[in-house]
């Protein structure tokens, strides 16, 4: 007997992943995506220090090990909820619930969810996130969103990183937003250094709208 | 390497209708993958190997996998044409940058057999 199902694979997840997003409320979520070491926790540090005073913010920091990032957030005086996947390569909707279940929600505005370092697998599963944001550090090279379709489509806002490093690498930026335009052409782009912490008002003025407009949605 | 979840979640949700059917046994199982999802086919099928001995509804049961290619649409004359990478990519006909994607972004379980 054949069974026609037509049926989404993870159709799973995103039942998962709606429950979240009705459970995350007014809290504007963010789903940090990017390769390992293209400063996701140095961008997480520097927004959640530049912030603090304005916004109630949390993080649920997805690591395949170490509590490492979890205890440099930490140290910037925001609640954190370490997750480790023993291995696994992205944070699914249901790992999401369980983390998001250690927080309390309703006194959040803004909640960032730092992914596993991979360009490819964390860009399938919704979390039930506001935004996903493509960080991308461009000694990684200018080719990545034509190499990573998937993620910069899905992306919501693109961060390129470690900016001040461009005069010795050969990144060619017309190239690389060219392609993502052709990808994505709704997403805001914000060229930034995050260790040196050149660039980020307009990162930061962008988390301040989303926030108060995730706000006046709810109420 | 989230193919292992992937075919997780096609034999969770396969399952699923088939126990509410009284299937006891599924032969196989039949998916659609867009080629700009990034799900490698050698490895959905180990993937599905070995989480099928471990699971008698799927003993002996083969993966068949239907793999669609990355097609764009011309935003500004219509043209449908193949992506084979996304450098670079441009309308053959007009030369236009814009497009929005028709094909290629599948990730579904189309059928099943059993009985």
């Amino acid at each position: 007997m054949k069974v026609y199902l037509e049926q989404e694979i993870l159709q799973e997840n995103e039942h998962q992943a709606e429950e979240n997003r009705a459970r995350f409320g007014g809290v504007f979520v963010v789903n940090l995506i990017g390769s390992p070491g293209c400063g996701k926790t140095t961008l997480l540090e520097k927004t959640l220090t530049a912030l603090k005073e304005e916004f109630r913010m949390a993080v649920i920091e997805g690591d395949i090990y170490t509590t490492k990032d979890a205890r440099r957030i930490e140290a910037c005086g925001v609640s954190v909820v370490q997750v480790n996947t023993a291995g696994g390569c992205h944070l699914s909707a249901e790992i999401t619930a369980k983390a998001a279940s250690n927080l309390n929600l309703g006194a959040l505005d803004l909640l960032f969810i730092e992914n596993v370092g991979n360009l490819v697998c964390p860009a399938e599963f919704d979390l039930g996130e506001d935004c996903k944001a493509a960080v991308l550090s461009i000694v990684e090279g200018d080719d990545k969103p034509a190499k990573y379709p998937l993620l910069f489509r899905e992306a919501g806002v693109v961060v390129l990183n470690k900016c001040d490093l461009q005069p010795y690498t050969n990144f060619d930026m017309d190239s690389a937003l060219a392609d993502l335009r052709g990808l994505n052409a709704s997403a805001p782009v914000f060229s930034l250094s995050a260790a040196k912490g050149e660039g980020l008002d307009p990162w930061f003025d962008w988390l301040r709208s989303a926030v108060a407009e995730k706000k006046g949605r709810q109420t | 390497m989230h193919e292992m979840s992937l075919v997780q979640y096609a034999m969770d949700a396969v399952e699923q209708r088939a126990m509410g059917m009284g299937i006891r046994h599924v032969r196989g199982v039949y998916l659609v993958i867009g080629e700009m999802r990034g799900a490698l086919p050698e490895l959905m099928e180990y993937g599905f190997r070995v989480l099928s001995r471990s699971r008698p509804l799927f003993f002996g049961a083969v993966l068949h996998m239907e793999l669609r290619s990355v097609e764009a649409q011309c935003a500004d004359c219509g043209r449908r044409y193949g992506v084979r990478e996304f450098h670079g990519v441009a309308c053959p006909d007009c030369g236009s940058r814009v497009y929005t994607l028709v094909q290629g972004n599948e990730l579904y379980i189309e059928s099943f057999e059993g009985e």
